[in-house]
């Protein structure tokens, strides 16, 4: 396959994966074309852009992250539904990719074969990686191989699993009566015996593919051909699919080296690494810009509402130890850059903060060139961005670090206390710390989030506490603008209680929402009593 | 069992007297006994045959170093064991053999290179291809004979081999599919089986612990019975079905008489163990005792034992399922059912050795070798003759070698002139074909090498096929 820039003829990408045939092997594109159902044997091979490379590769990342997220939200439900939220996941991520408009069934194939093998090459390098990939794949795949009717079975197998045939009528007359003893034999239930009777649709494949079978003597062995069940098919196609791209994906890892030649070493190698990484949100940098009231000020306001737990945890432990150590420092400092805290302003907020135990200028000495130099102020100049969950996830720290995920880091019983102190509703806590014990830690920031602003479901996991907070500015906007007009009696100072709205400018319009009426902007001075915790 | 008198040197006239064959000989004299063997006896063409697969010949496809990969493994006297030898071809192996006269000769697996030079290879040193073996042995069967244990044999215990041999067999062509299967008395007590189909010798680990466990019914033992591996559902599976149906002949026809396991004693009562029902033990215990069993002539005891067992298990089915109207509480049911064929199957159904088959690199000892504690020749056996078989009158190095000196004196057998003297036609002095080896060797053809002749030709086209479509071979027309 062949990755060209855009418009220009570029040079040879890199080497073909050799599939397990030759060309006179390789299925005509018509066949391939009865089905979107995919053994994924043979690479493409055709000439693309380096865009729509980056762009397939990042849309079936997301359909299948999304994927596992909604399943690890909902375990219950069906096939049918699960299918239905795949179709509507490919819907929204791959349609149209390659320009046209109409989305038709060719270019699903298409996509579908090449974003398959673009993300093969990031996800064949660790073991880690590999293991995900797979597991994703396989589930897309049974999903889809359990939902299609039998004579799209049909088809798929002729086209891509020919070893097992389907067994004649006069044949099956024949056999019959020792199938049905072997499932009896094996303890089948008589539903499973009434289905299959009325199914009348059995398989041969020789022996040696199903040897588990074989050695529990699940099947009927006739001259070498093992028997099965269209019931039964099923997980030996999976296992089939399974073992493929297993292989593919260790035989890539193997000949690494020989994917990409020299010149590929900066264009497609770092694309490809990076890709593992990279957040699949849109970027949130507008934030900056649609809610550009971040001030020093009113920090801790939004830190109550807005913040993700990471950050509240941290501006928490901030104001009570008047102290943060280097990681999160970095972890939070960058995160204020990001939600559009000015430099001048970051630097006041640190300060004041610092102040009760570090005098000005030893703040000067110690701390300040750093967060001149998060901005991008000083030394090389270079404009850190904020790091996304799984980065944060990753951090480690000893004892009395801040940083890192409180989902993975605190105990069960600090994190319930933190979340109920954000006002997170109880069933939500309880989501939110059985996910985290699981190891779902995106999902419990998820489940904090729904409980803590009320809202129903997220669509999307949580990727990046920047996400976290641009969601529930606008969430909040929404509400203001929406139940603008309706005033509430005062209410007392700012309790970090309630659903709250922050003051400020972006509160747009007048609207008191659910909040005791205007405040004005209050200069908190250091020390705001109690309402941060 | 030394006799005394048959210690006589080999070389020696005996007078054109074959002497009585099939007595253990003492185990120095069979070494003494070796170099002659190979030297005359062992058929070192057909083994070489046989082992190259058609690689020998000049044909195009053939893999000249296909011989070379195989490995070999050397017993010599005083159990020293030498592994990974390899040979170029047949002549090689024959030499090697004559000079070092090994005890015990192991066939192994092909590697992907040749085993001597496997230190240059390091993890890429691998097997590639080997037979499908199978190792059944008498003493696995310890506590269901009677008539001995350990390493005896007899044409009492025989028919347990037999009929495992008939099972095994009929499993291997009918639900396999496999066409080269290869029978071997093993020397003292139990048979090898080798499966030289193509397909066979290319079967992974995984592959071949499957068709063992296909076979495996018999899973140790559990208080004082066998586990069968028996889901307990309404039906057998028809493969084991087809099994029983053959056992349940050779146990009425010779196990169980041969065996007498309904005679009174420990034997039987394991056996009666196996009845679901004390009641039923109770009763058939009575009817054994009762004056019209006793009195029967006509029928061996424990054949007439069995009749009135089978007979009162099936009356007791009969009234349990008309008690409630045809099927039965199956709890009740289900174990009369199958008690019958579980006494049969505990007693008789074939033991495989299941480490032998599993894995690749398995040694095994090679068909036409001397066991060298009882002189015993390790014949071929044909499957389809398998009952007539008589493990006592298996040919000894002894026998072979009496046999062929009284052939050189010209007296005994038939017409011999063409015995020693090499033919025209450039054949080597073949003097095995006066003795009963002769048999032995037209079993080895028969029911392996003539058919595996025409495999090895077809999978040499067949690859010549592929090399085609390939486009590796450029045929300009």
């Amino acid at each position: 396959m062949q990755v060209l820039t855009s418009g220009k003829v570029g040079p040879a990408g890199f080497t073909p994966l050799t599939g397990a045939g030759t060309a006179a092997n390789a299925p005509k594109d018509g066949d391939r074309m009865l089905t979107d159902l995919s053994m994924y044997t043979f690479p493409p091979s055709e000439n693309i852009t380096l865009e729509e490379f980056e762009r397939l590769a990042l849309a079936r990342l997301s359909v299948l992250k999304e994927m596992e997220a909604y399943k690890l939200r909902h375990p219950n439900k069906t096939e049918k539904e699960l299918m239905d939220k795949l179709k509507q996941l490919k819907l929204k991520h791959m349609r149209g990719l390659a320009g046209v408009s109409a989305f038709n069934h060719e270019e699903e194939v298409r996509n579908d074969l090449i974003s398959h093998y673009v993300l093969r090459l990031a996800y064949c390098r660790t073991a880690e990686l590999r293991k995900w990939f797979l597991a994703q794949e396989c589930d897309i795949f049974r999903l889809k191989f359990g939902t299609y009717n039998p004579a799209e079975h049909e088809a798929f197998l002729a086209a891509h699993a020919p070893q097992y045939r389907p067994v004649a009528e006069k044949e099956l007359l024949e056999v019959m009566d020792e199938i049905v003893k072997v499932m009896k034999s094996n303890l089948e239930t008589k539903e499973t015996l009434v289905r299959v009777l009325q199914d009348k649709r059995f398989y041969k494949v020789s022996w040696t593919r199903v040897p588990e079978l074989v050695a529990q003597r699940k099947v009927l062995l006739r001259g070498g051909w093992a028997y099965v069940s269209r019931d039964a098919l099923a997980p030996l196609v999976v296992a089939e699919f399974r073992a493929g791209v297993s292989k593919g994906l260790s035989d890539m890892a193997r000949r690494w080296r020989q994917m990409f030649p020299v010149e590929e070493e900066q264009r497609l190698q770092p694309l490809v690494a990076s890709l593992t990484s990279r957040s699949l949100i849109a970027d949130y940098s507008g934030v900056t810009t649609k809610y550009g009231d971040v001030s020093a000020a009113n920090l801790h306001h939004l830190a109550i509402r807005h913040f993700p737990l990471c950050m509240s945890h941290l501006m928490g432990t901030l104001h009570s130890e008047r102290h943060l150590r280097h990681g999160g420092r970095q972890q939070l400092g960058l995160f204020l850059k990001a939600i559009g805290l000015p430099m001048e302003e970051a630097l006041l907020f640190w300060r004041s903060e610092f102040a009760p135990r570090t005098p000005s200028d030893q703040f000067d000495k110690q701390y300040a060139y750093n967060i001149r130099h998060n901005y991008g102020r000083e030394g090389k100049r270079t404009d850190y961005t904020a790091h996304n969950c799984t980065t944060i996830v990753g951090f480690s720290g000893g004892v009395g670090d801040n940083h890192g995920c409180p989902y993975r880091r605190l105990d069960e019983t600090s994190l319930r206390a933190a979340l109920s102190r954000l006002h997170c509703d109880d069933r939500k806590v309880e989501e939110a710390v059985s996910k985290a014990r699981d190891g779902h830690y995106q999902l419990a920031c998820a489940a904090a989030f729904e409980g803590i602003h009320r809202v129903p479901e997220l669509d999307v996991g949580i990727s990046a506490p920047l996400q976290y907070y641009a969601e529930s500015r606008r969430i909040c906007t929404e509400r203001d603008s929406t139940s603008a007009g309706t005033t509430a009696a005062t209410g007392g100072a700012v309790e970090g209680t309630d659903v709250g709205d922050q003051p400020g400018s972006a509160a747009g319009a007048g609207g008191a929402g659910e909040q005791p009426g205007g405040r004005g902007v209050k200069r908190p001075a250091s020390g705001l009593p109690g309402s941060l915790r | 069992m030394a006799d005394v008198n048959k210690r006589q040197k080999i070389d020696q006239d005996s007078g054109g007297e074959v002497g009585p064959l099939g007595s253990a000989e003492p185990e120095i004299y069979v070494q003494e006994a070796m170099p002659s063997y190979y030297a005359k006896l062992f058929p070192h063409q057909h083994m070489a045959k046989w082992l190259a697969y058609g690689n020998d010949g000049k044909h195009a496809q053939a893999d000249s170093h296909f011989f070379n990969r195989r490995e070999f493994c050397f017993t010599l006297d005083g159990d020293i064991f030498v592994r990974y030898q390899a040979f170029k071809d047949g002549t090689a192996l024959q030499e090697a053999i004559q000079r070092r006269c090994p005890a015990k000769i192991d066939i192994g697996p092909v590697y992907t290179a040749n085993p001597q030079d496997r230190h240059k290879f390091g993890a890429s040193f691998q097997p590639t291809e080997r037979e499908l073996v199978f190792d059944i042995d008498l003493t696995d069967y310890d506590d269901v004979r009677t008539c001995g244990s350990g390493g005896h044999i007899c044409g009492k215990c025989w028919p347990l081999m037999a009929v495992a041999v008939k099972i095994i067999d009929a499993g291997l062509r009918n639900d396999f599919g496999f066409k080269h299967i290869l029978w071997v008395y093993s020397g003292r007590r139990g048979v090898h089986c080798w499966v030289c189909d193509p397909s066979a010798r290319q079967l992974t680990d995984e592959q071949r612990a499957a068709v063992a466990n296909w076979f495996a019914l018999y899973k140790g033992h559990e208080e004082g019975k066998a586990r069968i591996a028996f889901l307990g559902g309404g039906a057998m599976h028809p493969a084991v079905d087809r099994a029983v149906e053959v056992l349940h002949t050779a146990w009425v026809e010779t196990i169980l008489p041969a065996q007498r396991l309904l005679e009174d004693g420990p034997k039987c009562e394991a056996l009666l163990r196996y009845l679901p029902e004390q009641t039923l033990v109770e009763n058939i215990k009575k009817k054994w005792a009762s004056r019209s069993v006793i009195s029967r002539t006509d029928q061996d005891i424990n054949l007439v034992r069995w009749g009135v067992l089978e007979a009162e298990v099936n009356s007791r089915l009969t009234e349990e399922r008309s008690r409630s109207k045809g099927a039965g509480s199956y709890k009740v049911v289900g174990p009369l059912e199958r008690c019958i064929p579980e006494i049969i199957i505990a007693h008789a159904y074939p033991r495989l050795d299941m480490e032998v088959s599993k894995k690749m690199n398995h040694l095994l000892k090679a068909p036409f070798c001397v066991h060298p504690k009882t002189g015993k020749v390790c014949v071929p056996l044909d499957p389809t003759r398998v009952d007539e078989f008589d493990p006592d009158d298996v040919p000894t190095v002894g026998s072979l070698l009496r046999e062929l000196a009284a052939a050189k004196n010209g007296g005994g057998k038939g017409d011999s002139s063409a015995v020693v003297e090499a033919d025209g036609g450039g054949r080597k002095a073949e003097p095995w074909r006066e003795t009963k080896m002769a048999n032995a060797v037209q079993i080895f053809e028969r029911c392996l090498l003539d058919d595996l002749v025409i495999t090895n030709r077809d999978e040499l086209t067949e690859r010549t096929r592929v090399a085609v479509a390939i486009g590796q071979l450029n045929l300009d027309f």
